[in-house]
C-alpha cells in the first residue's frame, strides 16, 4: 500500500487554491511521473470543488482512491493513494496534518490570493506514512499487541513441556531414591554380617 | 304610489331604543345578567379560541397527512416535514392545556353563581366534552399520519440502499452537480449502473442518495476507528486471559518441583550414608588389627582345643 501524494487546499473563499503538495511517484516509470503528477493535482482540485464543508469522501478511480476531508473552516486535504490503503490512517493523517498546517499558518496568511505556502513538514509526513503499520498509533499498537500475543503463545508452549519433563524427573527422583536406599541397606549388611576372610 | 316620509318615526325609533339600552345598562340587576354575560362571554371566547386552535391544527394536520402520504423518493422535504410535526406538537399540548382551564372555569362558574340555570352549566359542561372530543380525534389522526411516514420513510430508504449499494462511488457525487456528460465516468465497466442513478436521479434523487452517502462517509470513518479500537481492546483483554493461565500453569507446576525437592534430599541422604558404610567396610578390609584379632582369635581357640584334649 503507497500513499502517491498529499495536497492541502483552499476552499473557503473561491476558487479552490492549491497551497501546497508532496507527492512520492517513485512508482512510476520516468517517462510518467510528469502526466501523472499532473492528473493528480487536476484530480485533486476537482475532487476538492466536489465536495462540501465538513464532509469526508473517497473517490475510487481506476487505480487510484482520493481521499477528501473538507474542513469547516476552509481547508481542505486530499490524500491520493493505492486501494489497499487503510481509509482510517488516511484520514486522521489528514485531520493531524490540517491541525498542524493551521498553527503554522494563521488564516490571514492563506486566505487570500494564489498563494503557495512552505510547508515541509508533508514531505516527512509522507515518506512516513508509507507504511502506515509503523507511523499510525493504533496500528502500531495493534502490531506489538499481537507480538506480544505470539510470544506468550510460545512462553505458554514452554511452560508445557516444562511440565512434562518436571513430571519425568518425579519419577526418575523416585526410581533413583528407592535405588539408593536398597544400596545404602547392601552396604550395611555387607558391614555387619558377612565378615570375609 | 305616494311616498310616505316616515325618516321622523325611525328616527324616533332609533333615539327611543338608544334610551332603553342606556336604561337597561344603567339597571342595578341587569348588573349581575351583564356579569353573568362577561363570564359567559369569558367562557364563550375562551372556547371559540379554542375551537379555532383546533381548526387550525386540522388543517396543518392535512398539510402534514398530505406531505407524508408521497411515496417519493425526491423532493421529499423533510424539514419542512419536522417543523410542521413540531408545530402540530405545540399546539396539541396547548390545545390540551386550555381544554383542561376551560374546564376549571367551567366548574367555577357552575359553584359561584346559582342563579344560573343548569341548562347553561349543561351546555358548557357539553361544548367541553366535544372540544375534549375533536382534540382527541386530531391527536389520533396525528399519530396516524406519524406512522404513515415512518413507514414511508423506511421503505424509501430500502430504495436509496438499493441503488447506493449497485452504483459506484464516483458516479454518485459528481453526477450530483453534473449530471450529463461527467467527463469522470471512468468508470465504464459499470454503464448501466451509471444510467440507472442518472434517469432515477433527475437532479433530486442523487441528492437525497448523496445525503445517504455523507452520512456514509462520516458513518464508515468513524464505525473503522471503533472496531479498530475494539479489535485493541479484545487483544488487550486476549493478554490478560493468557498471563493468567500462565500464573496458573506455573503454581501448579511448583508443587511438582517441591516433589522432585524433597525425593532428591532422600536420594543424597541415602547415597551419603551408604557410602559411609562402605567406607567403614573399606577401613574394616584394609586394617590389620581385625586380622590380627581373628588370626589370635584361631590361635587361641586352637590352643584350648589342645588344652581340653590333652
Amino acid at each position: 500500500m503507497k500513499l502517491y501524494s498529499i495536497s492541502i487546499l483552499r476552499f473557503d473563499p473561491k476558487p479552490v487554491q492549491l497551497l501546497c503538495t508532496a507527492s512520492d511517484l517513485s512508482s512510476f516509470s520516468f517517462f510518467q511521473r510528469s502526466t501523472v503528477g499532473e492528473f493528480m493535482t487536476f484530480f485533486t482540485k476537482t475532487v476538492t470543488e466536489r465536495t462540501s464543508p465538513g464532509q469526508r469522501q473517497d473517490v475510487e478511480e481506476s487505480d487510484y482512491v482520493f481521499h477528501v476531508y473538507n474542513r469547516s473552516d476552509g481547508l481542505c486535504g486530499v490524500i491520493a493513494s493505492d486501494k489497499e490503503y487503510p481509509l482510517r490512517v488516511a484520514y486522521t493523517l489528514l485531520n493531524k496534518l490540517l491541525d498542524e498546517f493551521v498553527t503554522k499558518n494563521p488564516r490571514q496568511k492563506w486566505e487570500s490570493g494564489a498563494v503557495t505556502l512552505p510547508f515541509p513538514e508533508l514531505d516527512t509526513y509522507l515518506s512516513k506514512y508509507q507504511d502506515p503499520k509503523q507511523a499510525d498509533t493504533i496500528m502500531r499498537v495493534q502490531q506489538e499487541l499481537d507480538e506480544t500475543k505470539d510470544v506468550l503463545h510460545r512462553t505458554i508452549e514452554s511452560v508445557l513441556a516444562r511440565g512434562e519433563k518436571l513430571d519425568d524427573l518425579i519419577a526418575r527422583s523416585d526410581n533413583l531414591s528407592s535405588q539408593s536406599r536398597m544400596f545404602y541397606k547392601s552396604a550395611k549388611k555387607q558391614n555387619s554380617c558377612c565378615l570375609i576372610q | 304610489m305616494s311616498f310616505q316620509d316616515r325618516t321622523t318615526e325611525f328616527q324616533a325609533c332609533v333615539a327611543n331604543t338608544r334610551a332603553r339600552m342606556r336604561n337597561s345598562s344603567s339597571n342595578a340587576t341587569t348588573n349581575n345578567a351583564l356579569q353573568a354575560k362577561h363570564q359567559k362571554s369569558e367562557f364563550t371566547t375562551v372556547a371559540k379560541k379554542i375551537a379555532y386552535k383546533i381548526n387550525e391544527t386540522g388543517k396543518y394536520l392535512q398539510r402534514l397527512s398530505q406531505l407524508a402520504k408521497r411515496k417519493t423518493l425526491f423532493d421529499d422535504r423533510p424539514v419542512e416535514i419536522q417543523e410542521l410535526t413540531y408545530h402540530i406538537k405545540q399546539s396539541l399540548s396547548s390545545l390540551n392545556s386550555d381544554i383542561a382551564s376551560l374546564q376549571q372555569i367551567v366548574r367555577q362558574t357552575s359553584k359561584g353563581s346559582r342563579n344560573k340555570p343548569a341548562q347553561i352549566n349543561q351546555h358548557n359542561e357539553n361544548i367541553v366534552v366535544s372540544l375534549q372530543n375533536s382534540l382527541a380525534d386530531t391527536s389520533m389522526n396525528f399519530k396516524d399520519i406519524l406512522e404513515v411516514r415512518t413507514q414511508n420513510m423506511k421503505a424509501s430508504q430500502n430504495r436509496t440502499e438499493k441503488f447506493v449499494a449497485s452504483t459506484s462511488l464516483n458516479t454518485n457525487p459528481l453526477a450530483n452537480n453534473n449530471t450529463t456528460a461527467s467527463p469522470f465516468n471512468y468508470d465504464e465497466s459499470e454503464p448501466n449502473e451509471d444510467y440507472l442513478a442518472l434517469n432515477l436521479g433527475e437532479g433530486a434523487n442523487t441528492r437525497y442518495e448523496q445525503m445517504a452517502l455523507l452520512e456514509n462517509q462520516t458513518d464508515v470513518y468513524s464505525q473503522q476507528r471503533m472496531s479498530s479500537i475494539e479489535s485493541i481492546e479484545s487483544t488487550i483483554s486476549e493478554l490478560g486471559g493468557i498471563f493468567s493461565q500462565l500464573a496458573q500453569m506455573v503454581s501448579e507446576q511448583r508443587e511438582t518441583v517441591q516433589r522432585i525437592d524433597l525425593y532428591t534430599d532422600d536420594i543424597a541422604s541415602n547415597i551419603g550414608s551408604a557410602q559411609r558404610e562402605i567406607l567403614k567396610f573399606y577401613d574394616k578390609v584394609s586394617s590389620n588389627r581385625a586380622l590380627l584379632f581373628k588370626v589370635f582369635g584361631i590361635l587361641i581357640v586352637f590352643f584350648l582345643l589342645w588344652v581340653l584334649v590333652t
